[in-house]
């Protein structure tokens, strides 16, 4: 599992759609953060490293669709995950450093734009409007937040597994994150249905920017957790006795 | 003893309603190449699927190495080298770094033997070039070096040289009988090119739609193959009498050659006709091709 590890994070890490995705994961929301601290108003410091956070959410729903195509889809039409087995290693390992390398990929877009959008933030408007400590409610939420976004982006991985062409893997992940982002909003302007949105990854998304009390925490960590499971379940499920071309 | 490294039992695969393998079975022995023939559609890429992961199989089972357990084919995959179908390469690296990245799935850090691998592909020289600018030939080779990266015991090759022009099937012979002569690695190779497998293989296995038709070795493919022995004398009738009395049975094509369909060594005839103070002019076994015995025994399985 070692070296298959070590393999696919090579593999991530030395991917062009790796540094070009995670580039455009950084520079469009901090651009789009300047925008608004250029011409809005009234921003503490706080409000712009949240508005981050907005920022960030709205390029994932775009873009983190063409990258989980790219690395899944794309490693089946490229071979690579047939080389891996071919070289002796278990569907189940395979599939778990697929994830992890594609999870890892995702923490580290998220960590790297928020940290971004934060200093930018607290630089042009200061550390201001803080309503708690800077390691819980910038630190702790930065680390929830990006928990959620795996859990989120995972989504695309296990829609990535069942389609064959990497040009549709990555037109069915954005219609999927459009889709699910926007069913999240709608059924938020219901009473109801608030609970069950606050307990899927995209209701989280959405909601640890505006609520970090410690249930909302734990919802949030919980829902990501089992959402990242059942992600590793279905694609498993799919991928353990797939016919490899 | 030969040792047996491979052993395929009952195999079964459908897709839909076709059957594409049949109860296929065989065995695969130590230090040997394999060529494993049949028509397009027969099975053998199917089969080498299976074997090496690709397919799950249905009914049957796949012995390697002694394991036929899940969790033992897994780790027996690890003493195999694979090239199935085209190899695995990426085009905007160059050949070493196509290496490395294949010795990093095994865990390999031994860096030299990636020169060495080069070296023995004949791609030494072109080390640092990138692989879009090789030939087919080339990244043939390459292929077979990455399959060679984590010193394999078998190598399995689903038409190695497919597309390759005549001197990058020489290359690729010479290079796949020196791995089994000097290294002694075993080989399955599938291929449609017969008369490249005749110069390559010790052993064939045929398969054809689904079935293993036979299974033989290079020297039964020649007894099978040889039809009759031809000969040319100083004195052709007194060379039918000397083959009368001696139980063989020569008959003159009235085109001065003697045809004998006695199963007779050339050796024998010669020795009889020199005993007999009579001079052969010509002698040898006249033979069907081994793309004429396939096309009979697809015939007869037909």
């Amino acid at each position: 599992m070692g070296n298959l590890l070590k393999w696919e994070m090579s593999q991530t890490f030395t991917s062009k759609s790796f540094w070009i995705i995670g580039a455009s994961l950084i520079v469009l929301p901090a651009l789009m953060l300047i925008a608004t601290l250029t011409f809005g108003s009234g921003f503490t410091g706080y409000d712009a490293f949240l508005e981050g956070l907005n920022n960030y959410n709205a390029f994932v729903i775009f873009l983190i669709g063409v990258f989980a195509g790219i690395h899944v889809t794309g490693a089946f039409e490229g071979r690579k995950i047939q080389s891996a087995v071919m070289a002796g290693n278990s569907r189940f390992n395979i599939l778990l450093a697929k994830f992890i390398s594609f999870s890892t990929a995702v923490a580290l877009y998220s960590v790297a734009s928020i940290a971004v959008s934060t200093v930018i933030g607290f630089a042009s408007a200061g550390v201001t409007g803080l309503d708690g400590s800077f390691a819980r409610v910038i630190i702790a939420r930065a680390l929830v937040y990006t928990v959620v976004e795996i859990a989120y982006s995972a989504t695309c991985f296990l829609a990535s597994m069942f389609i064959k062409h990497q040009g549709g893997a990555i037109g069915l992940n954005t219609i999927l994150m459009l889709m699910t982002n926007l069913a999240a909003q709608i059924l938020l302007s219901f009473d109801w249905a608030e609970m069950f949105v606050r307990c899927t990854p995209v209701g989280q998304s959405m909601f640890v920017i505006a609520d970090f009390s410690n249930s909302n925490i734990a919802i949030a960590l919980v829902s990501s957790v089992v959402a990242i499971a059942a992600v590793i379940a279905l694609s498993y499920v799919k991928f353990r006795r797939q016919e490899l071309k | 003893m030969t040792e047996t490294i491979m052993r395929i039992n009952n195999l079964t695969k459908t897709y839909g309603a076709k059957t594409v393998l049949n109860n296929v079975s065989f065995e695969i022995a130590k230090g040997k190449i394999y060529g494993f023939i049949g028509e397009n559609g027969a099975g053998k890429t199917t089969a080498i699927r299976a074997i090496t992961g690709l397919s799950p199989i249905e009914a049957g089972s796949i012995e390697l190495f002694g394991r036929s357990d899940n969790t033992g084919l897994i780790e027996a995959r690890r003493k195999i080298g694979c090239l199935v179908e085209k190899p695995v390469l990426e085009l905007n690296k160059t050949a070493r770094e196509n290496l490395i990245s294949v010795q990093l799935l095994y865990g390999n850090k031994d860096i030299s033997k990636i020169e060495k691998v080069l070296k023995r592909v004949g791609l030494g020289d072109v080390k640092n070039k990138k692989v879009g600018d090789f030939s087919l030939g080339m990244k043939q080779r390459l292929g077979i070096a990455m399959a060679l990266i984590n010193n394999p015991e078998m190598l399995i090759l689903d038409e190695p040289v497919n597309g390759l022009d005549p001197m990058g099937m020489v290359e690729v012979r010479e290079l796949l009988l020196s791995l089994c002569r000097d290294d002694g690695i075993t080989i399955v190779i599938s291929s449609h090119i017969l008369a490249e497998l005749y110069q390559l293989a010790t052993d064939y296995i045929i398969i054809s739609h689904g079935h293993i038709i036979s299974t033989f070795s290079k020297s039964e493919l020649d007894d099978l193959c040889t039809t009759h022995i031809v000969m040319n004398t100083e004195c052709n009738d007194t060379a039918l009498e000397i083959l009368a009395a001696n139980g063989m049975s020569g008959v003159d094509n009235d085109e001065g050659t003697i045809m004998i369909f006695d199963n007779v060594d050339t050796r024998d005839v010669a020795k009889l006709m020199h005993d007999h103070n009579l001079l052969v002019t010509h002698l040898a076994k006249h033979e069907r091709t081994l793309e004429e015995y396939y096309i009979e025994l697809l015939g007869r399985s037909a």
